[in-house]
């Protein structure tokens, strides 16, 4: 599925809230079709980072292009008809609509008529095995299926970069591996994904490539074995003291 | 599992399809009765309160079509007034007929509807109320205290009444004898904003529009652009009520600052909608169809202390705040729901039971 195609090009980008510098000239790369897990320390940046590409923030500095498109300063909802959806950390359902009906308001954005968005928003809660619970509403799901609720509304945008921020945060490992096993199925489906995640074997199990974020920077990136055995990714997480030690 | 799932969307869609029978034939029985209610009724002070419940109904549901998309306006009366003051005015000085005068209300509260509601409703959280509210204030002091603008007559604090035509038989410009005319009018008004907004609840708009008043941002992540959508449903909201003034104007056959621009009466929009249920369509009818009669009432006997309806209003809107946000519609809804899902499970119990 990978291809050499370039879809998503984060270069130089920087974001500061007042004195805090939270990504601090960022690069980031993606091919189509490429699943990279970003990774990093609490405070590292990574939500931010998310929020710079969706359009929830303009960057104080930088160029974040998509498909030949200068995206940065861009309205979320612009870039998002560009082909970017996103997902939440903490979960942001419809409480008052049923699955279905959360998954068909995204369904809308390329297809206008109820009907037709209700049939997409049906065949993506069968994708998901959400089946049990579509007629449920927000408020009433569990965690898990909130998480995947958001996946399915990311997928029914019809869009081919998608930004999923924790969506295994808080589950127990069976619920992971469901999680895991749609990530799988959706990125064979062609999409290609950004997946910002705590468990590193769940990230390791899943992406082919993976970048590692610091107190704003790009520390290191590559494949998950060449990351794992960087020394300076043990630093990152548990201090150089740690890092030293275990040298 | 799976087949367990299948028999619950069974019913789900069966629970779904009875419900749905059941809401058409309930308004048909509803147009029907409201068709007829005239010729069975015959009592004018029975029928003025009739015709004020469907009033407060129409600009409530006018009302709702804003607040659908999770924004109050506490300032309703400046557009109420603004279409009265537009009709009112062409007709008197220009002799226009206060039909054509509906479009021109409706258009100058859109024109109004802009300017507050463009800037505001960008914004997140309250402004877009504050402003309303504001705004209706101005709009009533602008109207109490101005004489005419150039060559407008505006009539300062006693407004501008309406002579009567032909003693009230006069159709063309919009003027009837006894009730029935004005009742027919509003009652097909009503009909209209309450068939276009379950429409509009029906297709993407409205979706659109539950999204945004449920989470804004995730509204915006699925490509929604909110305060387009939400400036749509205030725009709307701000025609038919201009429309729904038109109707106040000619019914009272007069223009009065202190009533139809008042706060008092921009609250009673308010509240007749967050009574009844604001996120949904029939709720501010039902609002409006609870409380008119109620507050009649309290005027007769309460008379003597002019402020009391007031306290009354403010204590009901609290109570429904806190206890009941989804209003008498959230009962209503609730209790039907539960109804009809028991029902179809005891159909399909019966069914397997026979086929045993």
């Amino acid at each position: 599925m990978l291809s050499d195609e370039l879809i998503l090009r984060v270069h130089d980008v920087a974001k500061a809230f007042g004195g805090l510098v939270a990504v601090d000239h960022a690069h980031l790369e993606l091919h189509r079709g490429q699943l990279i897990g970003l990774i990093g320390p609490n405070g590292a940046g990574k939500t931010t980072l998310f929020n710079l590409i969706a359009g929830y923030y303009a960057p104080d500095a930088g160029t974040i292009t998509f498909e030949g498109h200068e995206i940065a300063g861009m309205k979320p909802y612009d870039v998002c008809r560009l082909g970017i959806a996103r997902t939440f950390q903490t979960t942001k359902p419809f409480l008052e609509c049923t699955t279905i009906e959360n998954i068909l308001v995204g369904a809308l954005l390329r297809e206008p008529s109820v009907k037709k968005a209700e049939s997409i928003a049906e065949r993506i809660v069968d994708l998901l095995d959400l089946g049990a619970v579509a007629q449920a509403r927000g408020s009433e799901l569990s965690v898990p299926n909130r998480k995947l609720l958001e996946v399915g509304r990311t997928i029914a945008t019809g869009s081919t970069l998608l930004l999923l921020d924790e969506p295994m945060a808080g589950l127990v490992p069976t619920e992971k591996e469901q999680v895991l096993k749609v990530l799988r199925r959706i990125n064979a489906d062609g999409r290609s994904i950004i997946i910002v995640e705590h468990d590193m074997r769940a990230v390791m199990s899943l992406c082919s490539h993976i970048v590692l974020l610091d107190r704003g920077k790009v520390l290191l990136e590559g494949t998950p074995q060449q990351v794992t055995e960087d020394p300076r990714a043990i630093a990152a997480y548990l201090g150089d003291d740690y890092a030293a030690a275990s040298n | 599992m799976n087949s367990e799932n299948t028999t619950q969307l069974g019913l789900e869609e069966a629970a779904r399809r009875s419900r749905r029978i059941v809401g058409i034939v309930l308004a048909a029985v509803l147009i029907a009765a409201g068709l007829a209610l005239p010729f069975v009724v015959r009592d004018p002070y029975f029928m003025s309160v009739v015709i004020l419940c469907l009033m407060m109904g129409y600009l409530s549901a006018t009302w709702g079509i804003i607040s659908q998309t999770g924004q109050l306006s506490f300032g309703h009366s400046a557009f109420v007034g603004l279409g009265g003051y537009t009709s009112t005015i062409l007709y008197t000085q220009l002799n226009v007929t206060p039909w054509l005068g509906i479009l021109a209300g409706g258009a100058v509260a859109v024109l109004f509807g802009v300017i507050i509601g463009l800037p505001t409703l960008r914004l997140r959280g309250v402004y877009f109320a504050l402003a309303t509210l504001a705004f209706a204030s101005i709009l009533q002091i602008v109207a109490l205290t101005t004489l005419r603008i150039g060559p407008i007559v505006i009539g300062a604090s006693p407004g501008i009444q309406i002579n009567l035509v032909n003693s009230g038989d006069a159709p063309q410009v919009f003027q009837f004898q006894g009730k029935m005319g004005y009742y027919y009018v509003i009652f097909g008004m009503l009909c209209l904003v309450l068939l276009l907004s379950f429409i509009l609840n029906r297709i993407r708009i409205g979706y659109y529009w539950r999204a945004i008043r449920n989470d804004e941002d995730a509204a915006e992540s699925l490509g929604i652009n909110v305060a387009r959508y939400r400036i749509l449903g205030f725009l709307l909201s701000c025609f038919l009520t201009g429309a729904g003034g038109v109707f106040y104007a000619q019914y009272l056959l007069a223009v009065d600052p202190r009533r139809i621009l008042g706060l008092g009466f921009s609250t009673e929009i308010a509240l007749m909608g967050i009574v009844g249920g604001w996120q949904s369509v029939f709720g501010p009818v039902i609002g409006s169809a609870v409380l008119v009669p109620i507050s009649e009432f309290l005027r007769a006997r309460l008379s003597a202390i002019p402020q009391m309806t007031t306290v009354i209003y403010g204590l009901i809107l609290v109570v429904f705040m806190v206890f009941l946000p989804q209003g008498i519609n959230g009962l209503i809804v609730k209790a039907v729901k539960e109804l009809s899902t028991q029902a179809s499970r005891r159909r399909r119990h019966r069914v397997e039971k026979t086929d045993a």
